[in-house]
């Protein structure tokens, strides 16, 4: 991946000697743009940049209007954008493809001049961030004047390739401390997040390694080794994902700038509603602000919640890959989510325990509390772990290895 | 956010760290690049001599195939304690029929023609598994010969087979590593196709490590103390030190050897294809242009034929396209330069452990032949009488 790579060592390397020498920040801020556009040309891959210099020039534009109408005509224009580059092939070969084979072998040699064989660089964050702010600007919020702050807001290229996914009000506000004053407080602390991101990172490759050389025999190892590789899958997401992430926080903070974190201990939550307060916040909270709430969020009901929830998780499956697996995925948390926070038993495994044990004495009601908390994380977990089967794997296969974890 | 208030926000963002952070930062960035030149000189140091013990070959727990990659300045440490200007040198490289898979350590190809050579000659053996004439063992010759050593390589062929132009994947690594060293010789009609944009990571890889030496530095540590990275091919001890990893290349027993029969009489079949005049050509030209003329005119490259018990199974057509591909693999091979022999003529079922490798009888077998062959290259250029 783009971040261990050497071409990209040296870019960093040169990036930072520059910009901790310059010290006027107008300066500063033009040199981090000019990083930022070749880091996206030089790794931007078939589809060019093209696409994201168009949607990032109309953004700007019609965000400056505040024209509620435009800056939602734009939004659709943005999504469309993203499900043309992403989701082309997944349309055609995964749903219209099933009832009507000639037709999308017909769409896709139709499209096959003018769509990339890969997606522009990042562009499922550009997307989201683009509409994250003209939904911003819908509700009221200024826009960004300046379009350098703008330009830097839209290319920022720590993270550009896996984010955190920004918020502009807090971007710029950030941008313009890291450009005034990059502390060696802010180094120092940007180094040692790179470094443990780095270190995740390589752990998690050789998770990965070792989940390659075990799958093939899924079927015919003991109990115990299938168990274990379902535990190496979440450890190396997490620590694939948060890697990454790390590493954007810690250059950023080499800059002095500050984005917002992605993961907080995830595996430590007792709930699947916990789970996903931890895990990649960014988008969680993305998915939560732009989708569940204007879906209508919890406010009209137990059915239509589920609805909203069910809605969102599938489109939050289907952001990390164009594939049924994901979308499934989405809609298992979706439907976890759901349970959780509907019948009385899941909510029993959410933050306090159940009244029936407050009659007890304070030692016994510790135990008791300690023992239910327990119970609650090893159940979220479980879920939480067979869901990355369907993550990692098509769907056929990932259920087929869900029922071998539970048969000799 | 207003325009004027970012400028206004600029203008009071004048350079003002404060001297104690200054102070600070320049320590922090002082004692950074000390700490990397501190590691770069380690790794010079380390690469310096040579870290490799009772070397008897790259074995798959001592190869990149398991991500342990010497480098260019490691593997010739090595060369030079193994080898000796005064006298001649043998360098076997190629793939892993050379490499000697299905024949222990003590038994292999290297071992025998050591042997038969004598005292007079001594020889490494550098050919990697899925390696070729080009690659790792090529390169290094290319670098003895910089150093005014005498040196004879010697590889295998395939029959019909052509050449890479700077050897298989996992080994182009150290190709981009010699060049940015300048240990390589000068060889235009090669350097003249390394515009594919698919060099530039390796080209920038070989660039850092020739400053940084960190490539030297992990090795190091991986061969004398630990190891990080996962390998398939050493799953329980990936991370053991790679010296007390041996060599565990077997004598297959009797039930082992051909145990895809079926199989690779299918693809026997299938490569027995004459190849057209352009591509004869190109068989040639691939090796003109990946080994300079220097390495041709001290190569022997030897046209190693699949197991005769098995080429016997095949239909009577395949057999004479085989026989006349073999001859025109040879004929074609000495127009550009390189000495080259029918190595394996008159090998029986017993001296093959599979379709392409030599038994531990092949390599012994297969070494005379090889050894006429080095003492009449040694003859041709001068080294000896």
């Amino acid at each position: 991946m783009i971040f261990f790579s050497h071409q990209f060592a040296v870019f960093t390397g040169l990036f930072f000697i520059a910009y901790w020498a310059v010290p006027i920040p107008l300066a500063r801020r033009l040199l981090l743009l000019l990083a930022s556009v070749t880091f996206q040309v030089h790794f931007s891959g078939p589809a060019g940049v093209l696409p994201i210099i168009v949607l990032a020039v109309g953004t700007y534009f019609v965000a400056l209007s505040r024209n509620r109408l435009l800056c939602a005509l734009w939004i659709t224009v943005c999504a469309l954008a993203l499900i043309f580059y992403k989701y082309t092939h997944f349309l055609f070969q995964g749903i219209i493809g099933v009832a009507f084979p000639d037709l999308a072998k017909s769409g896709e040699e139709a499209l096959a001049g003018i769509l990339p064989t890969l997606p522009p660089l990042g562009v499922s964050f550009f997307v989201f961030e683009f509409v994250h702010y003209l939904m911003e600007i819908r509700r009221g919020h200024r826009p960004i004047r300046s379009p350098l702050t703008f330009a830097l807001f839209t290319s920022f290229w720590p993270s550009l390739v896996a984010g955190p996914i920004k918020r502009y009000r807090q971007f710029s506000v950030s941008l313009s401390h890291g450009a005034r004053n990059v502390s060696s407080d802010d180094v120092i602390a940007g180094m040692v997040r790179l470094a443990i991101g780095i270190c995740k990172k390589f752990l998690g490759d050789v998770l990965t390694s070792w989940i390659q050389s075990q799958q093939a025999s899924f079927d015919v190892l003991p109990l115990s080794v299938r168990w274990g590789i379902v535990v190496a899958i979440a450890f190396r997401i997490l620590l694939d994902f948060s890697g990454y992430s790390d590493m954007a926080i810690g250059f950023a903070r080499m800059m002095g700038i500050r984005l917002p974190e992605n993961f907080n201990w995830p595996y430590i939550a007792h709930s699947i509603t916990d789970f996903w307060r931890r895990w990649h916040i960014s988008l969680s909270t993305w998915i939560r602000d732009y989708i569940y709430i204007p879906l209508g969020g919890s406010r009209h009901g137990l059915m239509r919640k589920s609805l909203n929830g069910f809605i969102a998780m599938a489109l939050c499956g289907l952001w990390h890959g164009a594939a049924w697996n994901f979308a499934l995925w989405g809609v298992y948390h979706g439907v976890g989510l759901a349970i959780a926070g509907a019948l009385p038993l899941p909510r029993l495994l959410s933050e306090k325990p159940p009244l029936v044990f407050s009659s007890f004495r304070p030692a016994a009601l510790a135990a008791t509390w300690l023992a239910w908390r327990g119970f609650s994380w090893a159940a979220t977990m479980l879920f939480v772990m067979i869901g990355w089967l369907l993550f990692f794997y098509p769907v056929d296969q990932a259920f087929h290895m869900t029922l071998r974890l539970f048969s000799h | 956010m207003t325009r004027k208030a970012d400028r206004s926000q600029d203008r009071q963002a004048a350079p003002h760290e404060s001297g104690r952070n200054s102070a600070r930062f320049a320590s922090f960035v002082v004692g950074a690049v000390l700490a990397f030149a501190i590691c770069a000189a380690v790794g010079w140091k380390a690469s310096s001599s040579n870290i490799f013990r009772d070397f008897g070959r790259f074995h798959t727990r001592l190869s990149p195939e398991s991500f342990f990659q010497p480098t260019a300045r490691e593997v010739m440490a090595l060369a030079r304690e193994l080898l000796d200007k005064n006298k001649v040198n043998v360098v076997i490289g190629g793939s892993s029929v050379f490499y000697g898979v299905g024949q222990p350590e003590g038994q292999t190809i290297a071992d025998n023609l050591r042997r038969d050579l004598g005292e007079n000659y001594r020889v490494i053996n550098l050919a990697m598994r899925g390696g070729d004439v080009s690659g790792i063992a090529e390169q290094t010759v290319e670098m003895l010969l910089r150093e005014q050593y005498r040196v004879v390589y010697v590889s295998d062929i395939a029959v019909g087979g052509t050449v890479t132009l700077l050897g298989s994947t996992p080994y182009q690594y150290y190709f981009w590593d010699a060049r940015a060293r300048n240990m390589l010789i000068d060889w235009p009609a090669r350097d003249q196709r390394l515009t594919l944009p698919w060099y530039a990571e390796q080209r920038m890889s070989a660039m850092l490590n020739k400053y940084l030496y960190f490539m030297d530095l992990w090795n190091t540590i991986g061969y004398d103390y630990v190891f990080t990275v996962y390998s398939t091919l050493i799953p329980g001890h990936f991370w053991q030190a790679r010296k007390d990893l041996p060599d565990n290349e077997i004598d297959p027993p009797e039930q082992f050897r051909y145990r895809n029969g079926e199989l690779e009489l299918q693809l026997i079949k299938r490569i027995s294809e004459m190849p057209t005049e352009p591509e004869w050509t190109l068989v040639g030209t691939a090796l003109e242009t990946a080994l300079p003329d220097v390495v041709r005119k001290s190569a022997v490259l030897a046209v190693c034929e699949n197991s005769p018990w098995l080429l016997e199974q095949a239909a009577p057509e395949t057999q004479a396209i085989r026989k006349a591909m073999r001859e025109r693999m040879v004929k074609r091979v000495m127009e550009v330069g390189p000495s080259s022999l029918l190595a394996c003529e008159g090998f029986e079922k017993d001296d093959y452990i599979d379709r392409v490798h030599l038994s531990v009888s092949g390599a012994a077998k297969i070494a005379p032949r090889l050894a006429d062959r080095v003492r009449a290259t040694s003859r041709n250029n001068g080294w000896v009488q």
